[in-house]
C-alpha cells in the first residue's frame, strides 16, 4: 500500500495522473492554498478520491507563499506517515512555485520518490532521488551539534558555549564548526554584545536538516 | 577570492532577478530560461543592467516546460563555471515551476549554494560541496560506469573484480542501485542483464 501526497494549484490534472498511477494506492493527501480556483480544483479531486473509494486528506495552507513554513508542515505529515512503514510517493507539479519548491525540498531530503506532470502532456515525470535521507551526509556529531544550534536559535552560544554544552574539547569543536560552515549550514558571526568575540548560528533552513 | 558566478532562473520578470541581484554578492550573472524569455522587455532590462555595471548577461535557453532539459541545462551551467574555478550560487525565484525546480535540484545534485529571493532572501539548506554521487559506494559508481550498455551480472561482477571489489560487495552494488531505481534488472536467455532504467537515464548521466 502507498501514501500519496501532492501539491495542488488551479489545475486537478496535475495531480489526477499520479492518483491513477499509483498502485495499492492507500490514501491521498494534497495541500492548497486558500484561492478559489485552488479550491476548486479540491473539491475536483475529492469527488475523484471518493469515487474510487480512496480516503483522502485535503490540507489548506494558510500561507502558499512561506516555503518553510510549508516545508515543515509537509515533513511533519510525511514523518506522520512513515511512522507506520508505509511506502510514500510525492507529486510536486501542482500549486504555488513555493509550494512546489518546498515539496521537493522535503523529497531530496527525506529521499521520497518524486514525480512531476508535464503541464501539457500531463506526462508522469519520475525524478530518480536517492532513496536516502540527505542529512546523512552529515556525521552524526555534526548533526548533534546542528540540532542544538537549531534548538538555540534566538541565543547563539560561541564556540567554548557550544563545546561546554556537546560535552566535547573546544578544539574538537572548533573542527566540527570548520565543517559545518564549508558545508554551509553553520555560520559564525560578531557577538553584538562583544565585537571581539564570535557566535555560532545555524544557517536558514537548517530546521530541515535536522528534521 | 574566487569570482562569484550568480546562476538565476528567469521568466518574465526581471524584478526576481534583480533582488536577488541586490541581496547576493556576485561578478557574473548568468539566466536560465525559455526561448520566449529570450524577446521579452525583462531580459532587455538585465542585459542593460549588467552592461551599465561593466558585465555581460549569459543566457542559457532551456525548454521550461520540460524538467530534464531545465536540470540538464542547470548542471551543465554549474559544472562549467566551476571548472572556471568560480564560485556558484543558484538563485531558483525566477521562471516557471519547473526551471524552479529542476534548478533547486541541479543545485542540490551539485552541492551548490541555493536561494530563494522573494519577499527576503531564503538559503535553502544544500549542503555546500555534497552531491547526490557521494551518497553512492564507489562500487555503484563503478557499476554505473559499466552499465552505460546493458551488461550481464556475471560480466559486471568479473569487471569489478578486476578492479578490486568483492564479488559480494558487487552483488550488493547492484541491487542497490536497483533498490534506488537507477538500474533496472531483466532475465535474457538465462541471464541476468543490468541495464540502466530508462526512466532515471537523464540522471544517472549526470551522476558521473
Amino acid at each position: 500500500m502507498t501514501v500519496l501526497f501532492g501539491t495542488l494549484g488551479w489545475r486537478p490534472q496535475s495531480l489526477m495522473p499520479s492518483i491513477k498511477s499509483t498502485e495499492g494506492l492507500e490514501k491521498v493527501v494534497f495541500y492548497h492554498s486558500a484561492h478559489e480556483k485552488s479550491r476548486a480544483a479540491r473539491g475536483k479531486v475529492l469527488e475523484y478520491c471518493n469515487t474510487l473509494g480512496v480516503p483522502v486528506t485535503p490540507v489548506e495552507l494558510s500561507d502558499a507563499f512561506n516555503l518553510f513554513q510549508i516545508a515543515d508542515r509537509i515533513r511533519e505529515d510525511v514523518g506522520k506517515a512513515r511512522k507506520d512503514g508505509t511506502p510514500i510517493r510525492f507529486n510536486i507539479a501542482g500549486g504555488t512555485r513555493l509550494m512546489s519548491s518546498a515539496a521537493l525540498l522535503v523529497c531530496i531530503l527525506e529521499g521520497i520518490p518524486t514525480t512531476y506532470v508535464h503541464d501539457e502532456t500531463y506526462e508522469e515525470i519520475q525524478l530518480p532521488l536517492f532513496r536516502l535521507n540527505y542529512a546523512d551526509h552529515l556525521s552524526a556529531k555534526q548533526k548533534e551539534i546542528l540540532a542544538y544550534l537549531v534548538a538555540h536559535r534566538d541565543r547563539p552560544p560561541n564556540e567554548t558555549g557550544l563545546a561546554k554544552a556537546m560535552g566535547v574539547h573546544k578544539s574538537t569543536m572548533n573542527h566540527h564548526v570548520k565543517q559545518l560552515v564549508a558545508k554551509g549550514v553553520v555560520e559564525v558571526v560578531p557577538d553584538p554584545k562583544d565585537t571581539r568575540a564570535h557566535l555560532i548560528r545555524a544557517s536558514p533552513g537548517a530546521e530541515l536538516l535536522v528534521g | 577570492m574566487a569570482e562569484r558566478v550568480l546562476i538565476s532562473t528567469f521568466g518574465f520578470d526581471p524584478e526576481k532577478v534583480l533582488r536577488a541581484l541586490r541581496w547576493l554578492g556576485y561578478d557574473r550573472l548568468a539566466v536560465i530560461a525559455g526561448g520566449k524569455s529570450l524577446r521579452e522587455p525583462g531580459l532587455r532590462k538585465l542585459e542593460a543592467a549588467e552592461r551599465a555595471s561593466g558585465g555581460t548577461l549569459e543566457v542559457l535557453t532551456v525548454d521550461p516546460f520540460d524538467f530534464r532539459s531545465c536540470f540538464e541545462g542547470a548542471v551543465r551551467a554549474i559544472r562549467r563555471h566551476r571548472k572556471s574555478g568560480r564560485e556558484v550560487r543558484m538563485n531558483v525565484s525566477g521562471g516557471t515551476k519547473v526551471v524552479a525546480d529542476a534548478a533547486l535540484l541541479a543545485a542540490f545534485q551539485e552541492g551548490v549554494e541555493a536561494w530563494h529571493c522573494e519577499d527576503e532572501p531564503l538559503k535553502l539548506p544544500v549542503l555546500k560541496g555534497v552531491s547526490f554521487a557521494d551518497g553512492l559506494t564507489a562500487a555503484q559508481r563503478d557499476v554505473l560506469a559499466i552499465v552505460e550498455r546493458p551488461r550481464a551480472v556475471a560480466q559486471i561482477v568479473s569487471r569489478l573484480r578486476d578492479q578490486g571489489h568483492a564479488e559480494r560487495a558487487a552483488q550488493v552494488a547492484i541491487n542497490g542501485l536497483r533498490d534506488q531505481g537507477l538500474v533496472t534488472i531483466t532475465l535474457r536467455d538465462g541471464a541476468a542483464i543490468v541495464s540502466v532504467d530508462p526512466r532515471a537515464e537523464w540522471f544517472v548521466r549526470t551522476l558521473s
